[in-house]
C-alpha cells in the first residue's frame, strides 16, 4: 500500500503541463470574480515612500521619472496613478520624463487624464517633458541643464513658455524625485541622480528587480522603496485610495500559494519517483 | 454588452494564450506583429526625439557649437552602424563610451561600493532588532566572501563560511526569483482583468 501511495506521489510528475496552466488561470480569475480584497501590513520602505509624498506642500515640484511600456504598464502604472493623484491633491506640481521610447504615449495619457480630474493645467501645474535617448546623459541633465536636452516638452512648446518650466534650471528645481522604472533606469538615477539631485529620490519598481534595491535603503541611498504588486497596494492603502493593485493582490496571493503547492508536490514526487527506483519491490 | 472596439485586443489576447495550449500559428502571427509593431514605435520615437531635433538643431545653426558638438557624435554613431566599424565611427563610439565611463565611476564608486560598505559596518549585537539585523549582515557579507575566496581549499571554518555563503546567495536568489514570479503573476492578472472586467463584464 505504501509504494502504491508512493507511485501514485511519482505519477504527479508526468501530469501534463496544461493541467497546471489551467490551475493558475483558475487561481488567478476565481478571486477577481470574487472580488475579494486584502487588508496589508505595509513595509517601512513603502511607510518612507508615502511619508514623502505627504510631506510635500503646496507649490513645491516633483520631478517624476516614469519607465514602462505596455508589456509591464499592469504593474507600475498604479503606482504613477496613486503618485500622480497624491501629489495633485497637495496642489504641488510635476515635470515628468518618460525613459522608455515605447512607453511615452501610455504615460502621458495616463497623466493628462488624472490632470484633467484633479482640474490641472498643463504648463502651470503639470509638464510632459517627453522621452530622450540614454537614461544617464538625461538624468544629469535634468540635474544641471535640462534646456540643453529637452529644449521643447514633448507636445512641442518651448520650455521657457510655459509657466512652471520657464525657470528651470537643474537640481534646485524639485523637492522631491519619483522613479517609477521596470528596468535599470532606477539604477541608473541610483548611480548617476545621488548627489546630483539634493532632494530626496523614491523608488517604485516592477517586482522583478525589487530585492536588489533593498540595500540601497538600508543605506540610505534612496528614501523610500515599493517593489511589484505587493507595493503598489501598499502605497494604495496608506494613500488611503484602493484601486487596481489592492484588487489584484488576492489573485497573487491565491496564484502564490499554488505555485508554492506546485514546487513542494513537485519535489515530493521527485524524490518519490527516485525511491521507487532505488526499491526492488 | 460587449465593447466591438475591444474585440481586437481581446482576441489577440486569446491568441496569445493559446500557446499554452500547444504551437499554432496564430500564436507566431501576433508575436511577430506585437513585436514588429513595438520595434517601429521605439524607432520613431527614437528619430523623432533623439536623432532629428538634433540634425536640425546642428544644420539650423551651425555658429552654435554646442548644437553642432552634440550633432557630430550621433552623426559618428550612424556612420559606425551604417559603415560597419570605420574610424570616424569608432572614434565617435569611443569618445562617447570615454564621457559615460568618466560620468559612471564616481556615482558607481560612491553609491554602489563606499555607500554599501558604509551601511554594512555598522554596531552589531543580539540586544536590538537593528544590531540582530547588522548580524546576520555581517555573517552573510563574510560568508559570502569566503564562497568567493579560492586561494585555499575550503576546510574546515572556512568549509562552513563557504557553505554558510552559499546558502546566502541561494536565498538571495530566490528572493529575486520570487519577485520575477510575482512580477509575471501580475503581468497575467492584468489580462485576466482586462478580459474579465473591460471586455466581458463579469467584474465590476
Amino acid at each position: 500500500m505504501r509504494i502504491s501511495y508512493l507511485g501514485l506521489l511519482a505519477s504527479l510528475s508526468r501530469i501534463d503541463r496544461r493541467i497546471i496552466y489551467l490551475l493558475v488561470a483558475c487561481a488567478v480569475a476565481l478571486p477577481l470574480l470574487a472580488a475579494s480584497t486584502t487588508r496589508l501590513i505595509p513595509a517601512e520602505e513603502s511607510q518612507s515612500f508615502h511619508r514623502a509624498i505627504a510631506q510635500l506642500a503646496e507649490g513645491e515640484t516633483v520631478l517624476l521619472a516614469v519607465e514602462y511600456n505596455a508589456g509591464t504598464a499592469f504593474e507600475l502604472e498604479p503606482m504613477v496613478v496613486t503618485l500622480v493623484e497624491e501629489v495633485f491633491s497637495r496642489n504641488a506640481r510635476m515635470v515628468v520624463s518618460c525613459f522608455d521610447a515605447q512607453g511615452v504615449g501610455l504615460v502621458e495619457e495616463t497623466i493628462a487624464e488624472l490632470a484633467a480630474a484633479s482640474g490641472k493645467t498643463y504648463g502651470t501645474d503639470w509638464v510632459f517633458l517627453g522621452y530622450r535617448p540614454s537614461a544617464p546623459g538625461v538624468i544629469i541633465s535634468l540635474a544641471t541643464a535640462p534646456y540643453a536636452v529637452f529644449p521643447r516638452d514633448h507636445r512641442g512648446n518651448s520650455l521657457s513658455d510655459l509657466p512652471l518650466s520657464s525657470s528651470l534650471s537643474g537640481y534646485a528645481d524639485y523637492q522631491l524625485v519619483a522613479v517609477i522604472a521596470s528596468g535599470t533606469t532606477a539604477q541608473d538615477w541610483v548611480i548617476y541622480g545621488t548627489g546630483r539631485f539634493h532632494a530626496p529620490i523614491i523608488v517604485g519598481l516592477g517586482g522583478g528587480i525589487g530585492p536588489t534595491f533593498q540595500s540601497f535603503i538600508d543605506a540610505r541611498t534612496i528614501t523610500g522603496l515599493i517593489a511589484g504588486l505587493r507595493g503598489a497596494a501598499e502605497y494604495e492603502q496608506l494613500a488611503g485610495r484602493p484601486a487596481e493593485a489592492l484588487r489584484a493582490l488576492s489573485a497573487q496571493s491565491t496564484a502564490h500559494v499554488l505555485l508554492v503547492l506546485l514546487i513542494v508536490v513537485g519535489n515530493a514526487s521527485f524524490f518519490a519517483a527516485r525511491w521507487l527506483e532505488r526499491t526492488p519491490y | 454588452m460587449l465593447d466591438p472596439a475591444l474585440l481586437v485586443p481581446a482576441l489577440l489576447t486569446l491568441g496569445v494564450f493559446s500557446i499554452l495550449y500547444r504551437e499554432n500559428p496564430v500564436f507566431r502571427c501576433i508575436e511577430h506583429v506585437g513585436l514588429g509593431m513595438a520595434a517601429g514605435y521605439a524607432l520613431v520615437t527614437i528619430v523623432f526625439n533623439g536623432m532629428l531635433p538634433r540634425l536640425v538643431a546642428a544644420a539650423r545653426h551651425p555658429g552654435d557649437m554646442a548644437a553642432v558638438l552634440l550633432a557630430l557624435p550621433l552623426m559618428a554613431g550612424i556612420a559606425f552602424t551604417a559603415l560597419r566599424r570605420n574610424a570616424l565611427g569608432t572614434l565617435g563610439v569611443t569618445i562617447a563610451a570615454a564621457i559615460a565611463a568618466g560620468f559612471a565611476v564616481p556615482g558607481l564608486v560612491q553609491n554602489l561600493i563606499l555607500e554599501q560598505m558604509r551601511a554594512t559596518m555598522v554596531p552589531v549585537g543580539l540586544s536590538s532588532d537593528a544590531g540582530f539585523d547588522s548580524l546576520v549582515i555581517a555573517v552573510c557579507v563574510l560568508s559570502t566572501m569566503a564562497y568567493f575566496s579560492f586561494t585555499r581549499e575550503p576546510r574546515g571554518i572556512r568549509g562552513l563560511a563557504a557553505i554558510t555563503g552559499l546558502y546566502t546567495l541561494m536565498i538571495s536568489f530566490g528572493a529575486s526569483f520570487g519577485y520575477a514570479a510575482m512580477s509575471r503573476i501580475t503581468l497575467l492578472i492584468g489580462r485576466f482583468l482586462f478580459l474579465l472586467r473591460d471586455w466581458l463584464h463579469l467584474v465590476n
